[in-house]
């Protein structure tokens, strides 16, 4: 089925269409949905959330642009707005956290380098991690993402270039990046 | 490693990871956007249930209720309730006319004699009494002069019930049915408001009906069975009869003959080993549902069982025994070149590769052919029946039971991890399973059994092979039962 005729069938609410649609589509939006929540369940509230709102909001899809970044785009939003709403945000985001993070072997399954990399973001406290998806993955800006969160642009270049500090730390001591000999001058700059 | 570098290495190695949700979220969705799906199997329970009903009620009529309700109607205000109510065919009164009653009583009157009667000659000048059921029951007023009677006042008011003589034909008139006229008659008296020496004139010749019964009636009319005057209008007091306890124990067989079904679910297949294909042998449909790549059809499976009751309370009985189930599905599959296949496990320490040799292709073969996954097995359903609505002979009695289950035979396929095989799945296989079961029934007694028939449904509840292995597989089963129970004296 193409994605024009999948388009045409969820307009027409055949069943059939959705079905496909959502076969296509929520392998990678449960996965970005797994890295903004606290949990596998949260992500799939989350994503259960987001398919509804695409079902039910598909007359607004213009085919201007991909039709995978439109749902993307709802499924963020309603990512946030879940965390929003369950007041998720109220951790945390102190930097000083990072350095007692301990990542333990069993936290992070050593399946798929991926799916580690991904663990390893959920170390992370989470505005930071909140900050690095939409900014780092799903491509927003730091004045949109300010925007979405109710936070001042340079809130968010703050808690971004500290998240990634920490993110990179956690990489490093995992493995599965190597320790790069500039980062010597990167990390003292961002210190200071 | 620079700024921008960590960010293109973070979407070179995230963007395409795809995780797997479970088949319920798809559900939900589809609750909330189309509505809940509408489940025919709910229909046809309810339209057996109603169905159900509805022939209980229409059967369960008790003829000796409605008459006791009736004289008690009666007797409150006669007039108000119309004697024709009553079921009662034309024939009832054909044993005895009524003309034939009056001679008799008055033969026998003089034969034995009557010490409360002075002069019997007067009796025959007595108004009639005689019902007549085909017309409404009012009571009519008969004015009359006796002077001849020294014990009734010169002007009597007195009331009957008229029976046209010609419906009446039988010779003889049982002293119930004599009771029974007498009993109307009174009533009609006293609602008419009739003095006391009526009364006693009437009580007068009931009595003496009674003492002039010859012996020899007496004996044939012991013999005889009640008739369908006294089964018809027989008063019925509201005290029950006591009869004999039967023990709290029955046992009872079935058989339920059933269709197989099977759910396959691989969410725990996709999630660990879903973006690893170099760790796992995944296929190239592996993002598709499981059930939508394997072809599987439901069979027809069996049960068979013999249970024990033991009634806790009028309505509730506990239910065990011990039951046989055959329960089965094909897979339709290829016969294809002996082949190597994975099997992916998962445990503690990761997850391991079992290669095993498998000639059966899930997608290409020189030959398309059938596997028969069946399974045998031996259960102990424990549980209780409650009998939802008890009529005479009809009623309609749920069940539910857990059934603790244990599996006798090790012919099972299954699926490989990279979709692509059938394998002998027996090391996998789980011995222990449990299984529970719902049903409803409508029940008919015939004498000392009580034989049921309706819907069972039967679920598994662990899957059927290990956990170790990533696709789940529940079965259930929709069936039809049929059985007797037999209560124990």
């Amino acid at each position: 089925m193409t994605e024009q005729a999948i388009i045409a069938g969820c307009l027409q609410n055949d069943v059939a269409a959705q079905r496909e649609l959502y076969n296509r589509y929520s392998p990678k939006m449960l996965s970005v949905c797994y890295r903004f929540a606290q949990s596998r369940e949260d992500g799939e509230d989350m994503l259960q959330e987001g398919f509804i709102k695409v079902f039910t909001q598909m007359h607004t899809f213009q085919n201007k642009g991909a039709f995978e970044g439109w749902i993307r785009r709802i499924i963020v939003h309603t990512c946030i707005n879940f965390l929003k709403k369950h007041k998720k945000f109220n951790e945390s985001v102190d930097l000083a956290y990072a350095d007692y993070i301990q990542v333990k072997e069993e936290t992070v399954p050593s399946i798929m380098q991926a799916r580690q990399i991904i663990e390893c973001i959920r170390l992370l406290p989470l505005g930071y991690r909140t900050v690095l998806n939409l900014y780092a993955l799903e491509g927003y800006s730091h004045k949109e993402i300010g925007q979405m969160l109710d936070i001042e642009e340079s809130t968010s270049r703050s808690q971004y270039t500290r998240a990634k500090s920490m993110l990179e730390n956690i990489l490093i001591r995992k493995q599965i990046i190597e320790q790069p000999k500039t980062e010597f001058n990167w990390l003292a700059s961002i210190k200071k | 490693m620079y700024q921008d570098e960590l960010e293109q290495f973070l979407q070179d190695e995230v963007k395409d990871h795809r995780m797997y949700p479970s088949d319920k979220i798809w559900r939900n969705i589809n609750a909330e956007v189309n509505g809940h799906q509408r489940w025919p199997a709910l229909s046809f329970i309810s339209l057996f249930i109603i169905s159900a009903l509805t022939v209980s009620t229409l059967l369960n009529i008790n003829p000796s209720q409605k008459l006791l309700k009736a004289n008690s109607l009666r007797q409150t205000d006669p007039k108000k309730l119309p004697l024709q109510d009553l079921k009662h065919s034309p024939n009832d009164f054909n044993a005895t006319a009524p003309s034939d009653l009056t001679a008799n009583t008055i033969a026998n009157l003089k034969r034995k004699g009557n010490p409360l009667e002075p002069d019997l000659t007067g009796l025959e000048e007595t108004p009639v009494i005689a019902l007549d059921f085909s017309k409404r029951a009012e009571p009519i007023t008969i004015s009359k002069t006796q002077g001849s009677h020294s014990t009734k006042p010169a002007l009597v008011q007195e009331t009957a019930i008229v029976i046209p003589m010609g419906s009446l034909a039988s010779k003889e008139l049982s002293l119930e049915k004599l009771n029974f006229l007498a009993e109307m008659n009174d009533q009609a008296t006293m609602s008419a408001g009739n003095t006391t020496t009526e009364s006693h004139e009437q009580e007068v010749v009931l009595q003496t009906e009674q003492t002039v019964e010859p012996a020899a009636t007496k004996a044939v009319k012991e013999q005889q069975p009640t008739d369908q005057f006294l089964q018809d209008f027989a008063y019925v007091p509201p005290t029950r009869i006591e009869k004999g306890k039967n023990s709290k124990f029955g046992f009872g067989f079935f058989i339920t003959p059933s269709t197989s079904y099977r759910r396959l679910t691989d969410d725990k297949a996709k999630d660990l080993l879903g973006a690893a294909p170099a760790s796992a042998p995944v296929g190239l449909n592996y993002t598709t549902d499981v059930n939508s790549i394997v072809r599987h059809k439901p069979a027809v499976g069996l049960e068979l069982g013999f249970a024990v009751l033991y009634n806790m309370s009028n309505r509730l009985k506990f239910k065990t025994g011990i039951q046989f189930n055959t329960r089965q599905y094909y897979i339709e599959t290829f016969q294809a070149s002996t082949d190597i296949t994975t099997i992916s496990l998962v445990n503690n320490r990761g997850v391991e590769n079992m290669s095993v040799f498998s000639p059966y292709n899930n997608n290409n073969g020189y030959k398309s052919t059938q596997l028969d996954n069946k399974m045998y097995q031996v259960s102990i359903p424990i549980g209780f029946q409650y009998d939802v609505i008890q009529g005479r002979k009809l009623g309609i009695t749920a069940e539910a039971s857990i059934q603790p289950t244990f599996t006798l035979n090790k012919s099972l396929y299954l699926l490989s991890t990279d979709y692509k095989h059938y394998a002998n799945g027996n090391s996998l296989m789980r011995k222990w399973n449990i299984n529970s079961a719902v049903g409803i029934n409508l029940t008919y007694k015939t004498g000392a059994y009580q034989w049921y028939l309706g819907p069972q449904a039967r679920f598994q509840h662990l899957p059927t092979y290990s956990n170790k292995y990533p696709i789940t597989e529940y079965l259930m089963d929709y069936g039809i039962r049929l059985g007797f129970i037999k209560q124990l004296k």
